[in-house]
């Protein structure tokens, strides 16, 4: 299951590594950029769209309207002369009487003339001249043919389709009114032709573009006059749909392909109510949609610019918000820098402090506030070859112990050496040759210690003095008793074999008491400051002969084992055996209590162990074991057993301070004091580095060497 | 004079008091340990006297004289003892358990033969 899910799992995963606040915005930002400005245009364009095409046909509507009422304006005052020649036409009278009547009506300038036919059909009269008054039959006329023949005749006004005058030469749109006798029979026929000219120009003007129609049409579907991108009459436009919507309904929106020049075209028709006649008005598709395509290509363009606008705020909005937020990282870096800074600055200002930066150019104090005893001489002392030796390749921090001097002062400073990342080159740590050293005086706390020590000793002195009395009232009995022996023996006149003898053991004697003495004396004086190679076995001897006549007498055994070959360590050999005298003496009281407790019978023993110890991964070191077989150390005793002034012992008995003065000097020598419970009683440890393994481990005298 | 047994733990010592008593002409048998001292005072019931030292590896001067009283009870010896510490509290103990005298030590020879003879005096007088 968990593996079907694995492929889809890592796929969201990615997709979540993708989705966070910010590309989630900068997406958002994208698509409302992208989509809002082309939305609204299309949106725009759809309605202008519409709106362009509602405005051609309003504007058909409008045009139409108006033609058709100028066209009826128009006609208005040719149907009334007509109409007038009707009623005032006498059958009976002669050519040239009708002749002259209708000369006598006062034409408007658009009737070419006025003709009367007889209900045959043939010309009456003319109100142009007529050349030689010779019959014309104008019975084949179009609009005659409406009337001829017929018994009832439609009574209104006919608009005919244009004909060529036969006198006027021109082409003109005869208009034609029934004539009846005095019976009221059809008696011929008044037709008044009206230039087709003036609307066909008038037409022309109107229109606003090449394919923009202009057609008056008849009742029959025939056009009286047409204008398009040419002039035109006569089409038959009876098959039209919005002609056959026009008769039925009066107005229609126009909105078909012409078969004649075959361009679409959206308009208006609307049909006279007073006449037989249609007007159609229509804009070509075509150029309503050029308008549009301005339009639109307008809008696009806006629309483009504006997303351009909005992209460019966007990118400059991001830049904003990541410069910002740099801003803020770079702020927030400079105050991690100025605390570190300060951090570096408060532990320089401690009295006894020195940091340091260290480089291939020098060594330069961190902080402002520079020690002045020991900077210059921790300066001095970075600045020294054997120190470049010494850190040379240095990976990891090093703890050193250095005892610097500049001929006045000497100082004891422990110094921490790390080895410093590079800023600028990715290379790890030591590469660089770049270093931190704090450096810290320990030259009081020294004195401190080593008076704490010199307190210690005073007090186990004490507690010693009377073992060493006994070994030095020993030899000095012998002698006292071995010279009085030799006077006895010179005063009897014993040989002088006698006397040698004596005087043998007294040199004897007093050999051992220099060699007790010469102890109390490295006993009593003051620490040497150096450490000095030796062996861990001299120690154990030293405290030995200084203790071991003592627990001789307290019936303690004491039994030492030492490994041959053991290596040296670098130690002060009095302290070490300070140390070891006094694990001896706590050895010794609980042995004493456990006595005490058991009966004077109980066998004390205390086994001193001097053995090498290999580690891994380390240099080799020596061990000195005491273990005792006193019943050990309660449990709830251990964890303090190495601090100062603590004591199981009752009052007046133990200073305190014995354990952790060991432990101190122990820690000094780079080793480590340890303390466990074995099957008989307590094990002590000291641990020592070896000499030679390990010099370095050692703190070590280092004497700059001035100028 | 009486015989006298001395015992210390230190060989060199006890050759050289032994050798010091007998120019004076005292009987002297030495032993260099606490237990070697009560096979010696059954052997010999001549001694009358012990000079002991008082601290010693196996036993100590203290128990010694109680280990003599209570082996050899009502048997006449006079305890004398060296110390070479001669703490206060070990001069009042030795005294406690019938010690006669405490000598401190290196040891004032003299002082030494002067509490031998007055011990052999006072014996002769009884006698």
């Amino acid at each position: 299951m968990a593996a079907r899910m694995k492929g889809p799992e890592a796929l969201g995963d990615g997709l979540r590594g993708l989705v966070n606040p910010v590309t989630l915005m900068l997406v958002g930002l994208v698509v409302l950029v992208g989509v809002i400005p082309f939305v609204a245009a299309l949106a725009l364009y759809q309605m202008h769209d519409r709106a362009e095409r509602d405005e051609a046909v309003a504007d058909a509507r409008r045009t139409a309207t108006l033609l058709l009422r100028s066209f009826e304006q128009s006609i208005a005052p040719v149907d009334l002369l007509l109409l007038n020649i009707a009623s005032t036409y006498d059958a009976s009278a002669s050519p040239v009487q009708v002749h002259t009547m209708l000369r006598s009506f006062n034409l408007p300038p658009a009737v070419l003339q006025v003709t009367i036919t007889d209900k045959a059909g043939m010309l009456i009269a003319s109100s142009l001249p007529t050349d030689g008054m010779e019959q014309k039959d104008l019975s084949g006329r179009e609009y005659m043919r409406a009337y001829l023949g017929r018994e009832a005749v439609h009574a209104g006004l006919s608009i005919g389709k244009p004909v060529l005058g036969l006198l006027s030469k021109k082409w003109g749109i005869p208009l034609a009114r029934p004539l009846v006798d005095a019976e009221g029979r059809f008696a011929g026929v008044a037709v008044a032709s009206y230039a087709i000219s003036d609307f066909i120009d008038f037409y022309k003007q109107l229109r606003t573009e090449d394919d923009m129609l202009i057609a008056l049409v008849g009742r029959d579907g025939i056009v009286r006059a047409r204008a398009a991108r040419a002039t035109s009459f006569g089409e038959d436009v009876s098959a039209s749909r919005a002609f056959r919507q026009t008769i039925a309904n009066g107005a229609v929106v126009y909105d078909e392909v012409s078969v004649f020049d075959g361009v679409a075209r959206v308009g208006y028709a609307v049909a006279s109510t007073k006449y037989p006649i249609l007007v159609t008005v229509a804009h070509s598709l075509a150029a309503v949609e050029q308008r549009s395509k301005e339009f639109r290509a307008a809008i696009w363009s806006t629309a483009i610019g504006l997303s351009v606008a909005l992209f460019i705020v966007a990118l400059l909005a991001g830049r904003y918000l990541k410069l910002q937020k740099k801003l803020k990282a770079n702020e927030v870096q400079a105050l991690a820098r100025q605390r570190e800074a300060n951090v570096l600055e408060a532990i320089s200002r401690v009295p006894g402090v020195a940091v340091m930066h260290v480089t291939e150019a020098g060594a330069s104090e961190v902080g402002t506030a520079a020690d002045p005893t020991l900077s210059p001489l921790v300066r001095r002392y970075l600045a020294s070859g054997r120190f470049r030796n010494l850190v040379r390749g240095l990976k990891e921090p090093q703890l050193r112990d250095e005892h610097l001097s500049d001929g006045t002062s000497e100082l004891e400073v422990e110094m921490v050496v790390a080895p410093l990342q590079d800023i600028d080159r990715a290379a790890s740590p030591g590469q660089g040759g770049d270093m931190v050293v704090f450096a810290v005086d320990r030259t009081q706390r020294r004195m401190e210690e080593n008076k704490l020590y010199q307190m210690s000793k005073l007090a186990s002195l004490g507690e010693v003095a009377t073992g060493l009395a006994h070994e030095i009232n020993q030899p000095l009995g012998v002698i006292r008793l071995a010279a009085s022996n030799a006077l006895t023996g010179l005063k009897v006149g014993l040989p002088p074999d006698h006397l040698a003898g004596k005087l043998d053991r007294i040199i004897q004697q007093t050999v051992r008491m220099s060699r007790i003495i010469d102890h109390m004396r490295i006993f009593g004086r003051k620490s040497e400051e150096q450490l000095q190679p030796s062996q861990p076995t001299q120690a154990v001897e030293g405290a030995l002969q200084v203790v071991g006549a003592h627990f001789r007498l307290d019936e303690i055994e004491v039994n030492t084992m030492s490994e041959p070959h053991l290596p040296d360590v670098l130690c002060r050999q009095d302290q070490l055996e300070q140390v070891i005298i006094n694990l001896l003496q706590n050895a010794r009281d609980a042995i004493n209590e456990r006595r005490a407790a058991l009966g004077e019978h109980f066998a004390g023993r205390i086994a001193v162990r001097v053995a090498g110890e290999a580690r891994i991964g380390a240099p080799e070191q020596v061990l000195i074991e005491v273990a005792d077989n006193g019943g050990g150390i309660p449990e709830e005793v251990v964890e303090r057993i190495f601090q100062p002034f603590f004591t199981t012992k009752p009052p007046g008995k133990g200073t305190g301070l014995g354990l952790s003065v060991s432990f101190g000097i122990v820690r000094d020598h780079g080793g480590s004091l340890s303390v466990r419970n074995g099957s008989e009683g307590a094990i002590f440890s000291i641990r020592l580095p070896a000499r030679l393994a390990a010099p370095a481990l050692i703190g070590a005298s280092a004497e700059i060497v001035q100028g | 004079m009486d015989q006298v047994l001395v015992i210390d733990d230190e060989p060199e010592y006890l050759d050289e008091l032994v050798e010091a008593l007998g120019f004076l002409g005292h009987a002297t048998i030495s032993v260099g340990r606490g237990a070697e001292a009560i096979d010696t005072l059954r052997r010999d019931p001549a001694i009358r006297v012990i000079l002991t030292d008082m601290r010693m590896p196996d036993m100590d001067g203290i128990t010694l004289i109680k280990a003599v009283q209570e082996t050899f009870p009502g048997r006449k010896i006079d305890f004398l003892m060296m110390t070479g510490h001669a703490a206060p509290g070990d001069i009042a103990q030795a005294l406690a358990a019938g010690v006669v005298r405490c000598f401190r030590k290196p040891l004032a020879f003299e002082d030494l033969c002067a509490a031998l003879v007055e011990l052999d005096g006072g014996k002769d007088e009884g006698a």
